[in-house]
């Protein structure tokens, strides 16, 4: 069997250099085809598209945003010492009408153009809350303006702060133009605005959120790559001294980044937060089978250099599989373990550019050795004893060799403290917490959180006649009960609302008329205006109420979806058939799934890497053996990370399954290390402290780089890419000190018992 | 004897000014003129609305008109808004009837950009001033069919101007309206036709650029001079 798969191996090398130049060619084309597009990727950090389309919260606010001209806003918040000035007004005046002027923004709503219905001895007025051709200016007028604001619900703390120095200017975008173009043009438009007063702007609400996350994602691969690129260049001219050492994993991982960028766009996918990470990733990871292929053919002592690179593929092929091939299940994990699109295509991607980065190290890199000759002239001997063995390895293969027990007591008591603080970990989904502390986005949603109402849409759709008494009084009953709530909301807009203040208006009380031809006959007076596309629908088969959750936290979210989703299944009716979607349930649909996916890609990666282990090793035993490390390690990551109060967010909640596929290596490396030195004759005490030095070398010169691949996203300005770097390179680091300490450990100790446990 | 070219170049331009401006102006009263004749008029008029994804309601009314500024509209279907009037009277004075509550309310004349009823007019549109006194004008260009006139609101408008196309016989074909950021957001197209003595505009189709809502008026039956009392333009006659 071995000897016929080396056979195979062997013809397989030498089909490899025989083709080198159409290999070298046909690489080449498909980098220059998936280059052109690979170069046109685009960005998606909208949240809710990370929802599958059959998510019911996802769908009704998809549909919404079809229905009523749009579900997002953005929010642009002035900041000065007193709003009711003329100067002021005549810039929000300004700003709202540039703003109408410009394509894909279906409405905005401001202090200078939101529809007020006055009440008066003499009459009613359907009209606006100011004449934005006459201005109030004269401080009777500015002060009346100010009385009227304060005096309604409607507008007092969202559209003007009760302290008079802030105002929401709300843009709601059109869902046919992409929202990053709308949000870009928006600030290109206000920055050109000569403000008379010299007012402060801040952009608020999601789009204005994907914008910016959108061009962190871009300034990360502009910036953090090519630093990536410098360290890795940096090890790699440590390890192997030689231009090739560097060039060749280079030139590999660089097609690979370009095949797989090229491969989401062809595919009609767009980057995310998350595979914002993959270039970097496929860098690390990637580079360490071109390592491999040409670390093999250094130690071959030929004078024919080709013959020498057959014997290196030929050997190298099925161990430099076996590490891909674990890796890429770790990633697999994800595709069928997450509700979520936007990991389940982080894992596909990620996958499919590991495999990318196997095939060219099996293909690519010997076809262009071959093709430039580019053998090494002096062949290199195996790197003798460094330092480090010496002063660290060593020791500690003598260390752990003596006192096997005291290693796992250690290791078993460190884990146990640690594990407790998985016990402390929370989960965060909110948008808000992508950004740092200080930052615009941060700033201008704590200014909508603390002066405004808020920035998260909620929006309540009711389904039957819209001008029947009782489907309107229905409505009018939903916002009296939310507004009872005012922790979770601040703030309900309806058509009901309108037909109250004009019924109102008539004399006949803020409230629903019980005759129906009356409110036929008060629609007459607002259809047509902007805002009633927003609350009814076309059909005038659904209206809707539109409301604002008061703050950002994710036990509110939940509270709140618990709170309305018993009141709808109270109140919604054959005849009145009413849903809910808004921020607060697709964040807490977020929330649900993001413990659906920690748990089931952590399971389907442990059952993966078992499979695969104890079929590489033969052994079920030896399989389990190599996940203790492992299982240990993830204990310990999630530990520290309810102790020191990372969440669990989307980008942490990858960490266990990419650990497991990553550093499951290093337990095979021992494993099959230590096998192959008790083959040859050593005793088991031996057999692991040569272990140790030899792998223990190997596995600490491939943490560094990974765990530097991973670590440079701590200088994202994205906080769950800074929290993803911190838990990922710890990771590596437990994966790779437990792997060296505890398995020997274990392997002793089973071995001491029953010799042949370990042994093929 | 170049110098004396350009001379010549110079004052014929300057001396092309003056008539250009005349010409304008006399355009628009001749337009005025004929638009705004008849000194009443009593009509029963269709509304047709059509929304962007062409769904159609259809209304009717009944206008009476006497001079320049009373007007009182009443709507006698759908059923629904059946009763419903609006009369409006000198000095932007404008009230509202609905039969469901048996009540009237004045309107404030503050919301000219306020859309009518649910239509594509808003009640600047509906104002029966005549061209002159809202516009100065300016003649864009002109050949043997049509002319184009830029008129520029005198008073606050929602507008920042009025492209109006004026056909060879003195009446609108066209009129495209242009908000305060220079864009276009509404077209106005008219279809005159001549009832014995007097030119109306049989249809009216307004189209709103930016919802893709369309207005469309048609003059169901029309009568001029019928000596309308100043009866009808009063809070009792609109709640008949």
């Amino acid at each position: 069997m071995k000897e016929k798969i080396n056979q195979a191996m062997l013809a397989l090398a030498e089909w490899t250099v025989r083709w080198r130049i159409p290999i070298v060619l046909l690489v080449a084309v498909l980098t220059i085809f998936l280059g052109y597009y690979g170069a046109k990727i685009k960005v998606d950090a909208n949240i809710i598209n990370s929802l599958p389309d059959t998510d019911p919260a996802a769908k009704l606010y998809k549909e919404i945003g079809e229905k009523y001209q749009g579900n997002t806003t953005g929010i642009i918040i002035l900041k000065t010492d007193n709003i009711f000035r003329t100067d002021v007004l005549e810039d929000i005046r300004d700003i709202t009408d540039s703003l109408m002027s410009m394509k894909g923004i279906t409405q905005v709503t401001s202090l200078t153009n939101i529809i007020d219905i006055r009440t008066s001895e003499w009459g009613m007025e359907v009209g606006r809350l100011v004449d934005e051709y006459d201005l109030p200016d004269s401080p009777d007028e500015l002060a009346r303006l100010r009385d009227r604001v304060f005096s309604k619900d409607m507008y007092r703390g969202i559209i003007v702060s009760e302290d008079s120095t802030t105002t929401a200017i709300i843009a709601t975008y059109s869902p046919d133009v992409p929202e990053d173009s709308i949000s870009q043009a928006i600030k290109d438009v206000v920055s050109k605005i000569p403000l008379r007063h010299n007012e402060k702007i801040y952009y608020g609400g999601m789009p204005f959120m994907m914008l910016d996350t959108s061009n962190i994602i871009f300034n990360d691969l502009k910036v953090l790559l090519p630093i990536t690129t410098l360290i890795i260049i940096l090890i790699l001219a440590l390890g192997f001294r030689s231009v090739r050492g560097v060039v060749l994993p280079l030139l590999n991982v660089g097609i690979a980044i370009v095949w797989t960028l090229g491969l989401i766009v062809i595919t009609g996918h767009k980057l995310t937060m998350i595979s914002d990470t993959i270039p970097g990733i496929l860098l690390a990871l990637g580079s360490a089978y071109t390592i491999h292929v040409l670390n093999r053919l250094n130690e071959i002592e030929l004078s024919d250099r080709q013959k020498a690179l057959v014997r290196a593929m030929a050997f190298i092929t099925i161990p430099v599989f076996l590490a891909y091939i674990t890796t890429a299940f770790g990633f697999t994990s994800f595709i069928f373990g997450s509700y979520l699109k936007m990991i389940r295509d982080y894992g596909i991607f990620t996958a499919i550019g590991i495999t990318f980065s196997f095939l060219l190290a099996i293909f690519f890199t010997p076809a262009v050795i071959s093709l430039f000759s580019a053998y090494r002239s002096k062949f290199a001997r195996r790197p003798q004893d460094t330092r480090f063995v010496n002063r660290v390895l060593v020791p500690m293969s003598i260390g752990v060799t003596r006192h096997p027990r005291r290693v796992i007591t250690v290791w078993g008591i460190l884990t146990l403290i640690l594990a407790i603080g998985i016990f402390f970990i929370h989960r965060q989904v909110d948008m808000v917490n992508y950004f740092r502390k200080g930052s615009q986005a941060r700033v201008a949603q704590e200014l909508l959180d603390a002066k405004l109402g808020g920035a998260s849409p909620i929006y309540m759709v009711f389904d039957g006649d819209v001008q029947d008494p009782v489907f309107l009084k229905k409505m009018f009953d939903t916002e009296k009960y939310m507004k009872q709530h005012s922790q979770y909301v601040s703030y309900t807009f309806s058509v009901a609302d309108l037909i109250a203040q004009m019924n109102d208006a008539m004399g006949e009380g803020y409230r629903i008329p019980d005759d129906r031809a009356k409110i036929e006959q008060l629609w007459m007076m607002i259809e047509g205006e902007d805002v009633m596309a927003q609350l009814v629908s076309p059909d005038m088969d659904e209206a809707v109420i539109q409301a604002r959750f008061a703050k950002v936290d994710t036990k509110a979210y939940q509270d709140f979806v618990k709170l309305m989703d018993d009141y709808i299944q109270r109140n919604s009716s054959e005849k009145i058939k009413i849903s809910i979607t808004g921020l607060p349930h697709i964040y807490t649909h977020l929330d649900h799934s993001l413990i659906v996916s920690q748990y089931s890609s952590l399971t389907i990666a442990i059952i993966l890497m078992l499979i695969i282990v104890s079929l590489t090793l033969w052994s079920l035993r030896c399989g389990l053996m190599a996940i203790i490390p492992l299982a240990v390690t993830i204990a310990i990551s999630y530990g520290f990370m309810g102790y020191m109060g990372i969440p669990l967010n989307v980008a942490t909640v990858l960490v266990a399954s990419i650990t497991l596929g990553v550093g499951i290596d290093y337990a095979v490396h021992i494993v099959s290390h230590y096998r192959s030195y008790r083959d040859s004759g050593l005793e088991p005490i031996e057999a692991l402290r040569e272990t140790i030095r030899t792998s223990g070398n190997a596995i600490f010169i491939n943490l560094i780089a990974v765990a530097a691949g991973f670590f440079i996203f701590i200088f994202s300005k994205l906080v769950p890419l800074n929290q993803f770097a911190i838990l990922m390179s710890l990771s590596m680091l437990v994966a790779g000190l437990s792997a060296v300490t505890l398995l020997p450990a274990i392997i002793y100790i089973t071995e001491a018992k029953n010799p042949k446990n370990i042994q093929q | 004897m170049k110098t004396k070219h350009i001379l010549l170049v110079v004052a014929s331009i300057l001396l092309m000014l003056p008539v250009g401006a005349q010409t304008a102006d006399q355009i628009l009263d001749k337009v005025d003129q004929l638009t705004s004749a008849p000194q009443d008029a009593r009509q029963t008029i269709r509304m047709t609305l059509v929304d962007r994804n062409g769904r159609q309601q259809v209304r009717t009314a009944m206008i009476w008109q006497k001079g320049k500024n009373k007007r009182l509209i009443k709507f006698t279907s759908p059923a629904a808004y059946k009763g419903i009037a609006f009369l409006s009277l000198p000095n932007d004075v404008m009230y509202v009837y609905m039969p469901a509550y048996g009540k009237e309310r004045r309107i404030a004349s503050s919301v000219k950009n306020q859309k009518f009823a649910g239509t594509d007019l808003t009640y600047e549109d509906l104002q029966a001033k005549s061209y002159k006194n809202k516009y100065n004008a300016r003649l864009l260009s002109k050949d043997a069919n049509q002319f184009v006139l830029e008129l520029m609101p005198k008073e606050r408008s929602q507008y920042s101007k009025v492209i109006l196309t004026v056909n060879k016989n003195y009446l609108p074909v066209k009129a495209e309206f242009f908000n305060r950021g220079n864009q276009k957001v509404k077209v106005l197209t008219f279809n005159f036709v001549k009832s014995g003595n007097y030119w109306y505009a049989k249809t009216l189709t307004a189209k709103d650029l930016r919802t893709k809502h369309t207005t469309k008026m048609e003059v169901i039956t029309t009568q001029f001079d019928t000596g309308l009392s100043d009866n009808i333009f009063s809070i009792r006659f609109m709640k008949q």
